[in-house]
């Protein structure tokens, strides 16, 4: 399942409101400043800080 | 304003609440519907409901909005409305808006600036751990010319409940409500000065005490963050309750509950 974009335009960081990346392949939503994954469950966006993924090693460079 | 939660507890006790909370939600829906006709009747690009539970108002917001995201702290909350919407939509043939569905917290809301024309919420602001501060996220949330539509349970809701509970322990049993004054001016701080506000007294009447809880439980309201014990009541608690309810309220009509509600439908002056 795909995220429509029309949502990728008004979700943000729920920390920093900035613009979340969409990783497809993993299905995660990327904030770079927070340096936060957030999960994409059954196509729904889990924009809880506390749930998201911390990004580590070379996922930070990317 | 400030109330600390505990959001994982507050999301279980609403996923466990998901499957049962149409039945029970009578008074949601009666708020809800009473919300809905507050609505200003015009075209909106983009909509967002906060607090969608199971999904109530989402059909009413489609008819306003060709876009609706639907935003809940509950992932089966959010499941059970999809769900709902989709079996809505296969037994009709015409075209319908799109919905977009966002777990996340009030209290952070993921969302950039201007990108709602209408902002709608029914009995979820209550939950809200700095109730001014999202109010002031809403109002970044919302284009300039946005409209924001709530209804929230405020001080003296379920006042018959709290002074039955006091007659008997000291223990907190039911949440704490907001004050009504201080939504309101968290309100005008935000700049939500244009549209109209008001706040009424709603009652809703039970035959037992019993279903009255269960209702409670089904929606949510007896999850009492600072409640130190499990909550199971002992067999003389529940007579003592029971009894002091009756005869303290009871009427022809039956236990009454009270809502304490405030209604609002606000722009930014």
């Amino acid at each position: 399942m795909s995220l429509d974009h029309k949502l990728l335009e008004i979700i943000a960081c729920p920390l920093c409101k900035g613009k979340l990346h969409y990783d497809k392949d993993n299905q995660e939503l990327i904030c770079k400043v927070d340096k936060l994954a957030y999960a994409i469950d059954d196509g729904i966006p889990v924009l809880l800080s506390d749930k998201a993924r911390e990004l580590v090693g070379e996922e930070l460079s990317r | 304003m400030l109330v600390e939660l505990d959001k994982d507890q507050v999301a279980q006790h609403f996923g466990r609440a998901a499957q049962h909370y149409d039945q029970h939600a009578f008074i949601q829906r009666d708020i809800g519907e009473q919300l809905s006709s507050l609505i200003p009747v015009r075209y909106y690009e983009s909509c967002l409901d906060i607090g969608c539970g199971t999904g109530a108002s989402l059909p009413e917001l489609a008819g306003h909005s060709a876009l609706v995201t639907a935003f809940d702290l509950s992932h089966q909350m959010l499941e059970t409305a999809r769900n709902q919407i989709s079996s809505e939509r296969d037994s009709t043939t015409q075209q319908q808006p799109d919905f977009q569905w966002v777990q996340g917290d009030l209290d952070a809301m993921p969302f950039g600036t201007n990108s709602f024309d209408l902002v709608h919420s029914n009995l979820a602001l209550q939950w809200a751990s700095n109730l001014g501060t999202v109010i002031e996220q809403i109002g970044k949330l919302l284009k300039p010319d946005g409209v924001f539509v709530f209804s929230c349970i405020v001080e003296g809701t379920l006042f018959e409940l709290e002074q039955s509970w006091a007659a008997i322990d000291q223990q907190r049993h039911i949440n704490r409500f907001v004050k009504s004054s201080d939504l309101q001016q968290s309100l005008a701080s935000a700049g939500f000065t244009c549209g109209e506000v008001f706040e009424k007294q709603q009652r809703w009447y039970y035959p037992s005490l019993g279903l009255m809880l269960k209702d409670m439980k089904a929606i949510g309201a007896n999850y009492v963050p600072e409640r130190q014990t499990s909550g199971l009541m002992t067999p003389s608690q529940w007579r003592a309750l029971q009894c002091h309810y009756q005869q303290k309220f009871g009427c022809e009509a039956g236990l009454p509950v009270t809502y304490q509600v405030l209604y609002g439908a606000l722009k930014r002056g």
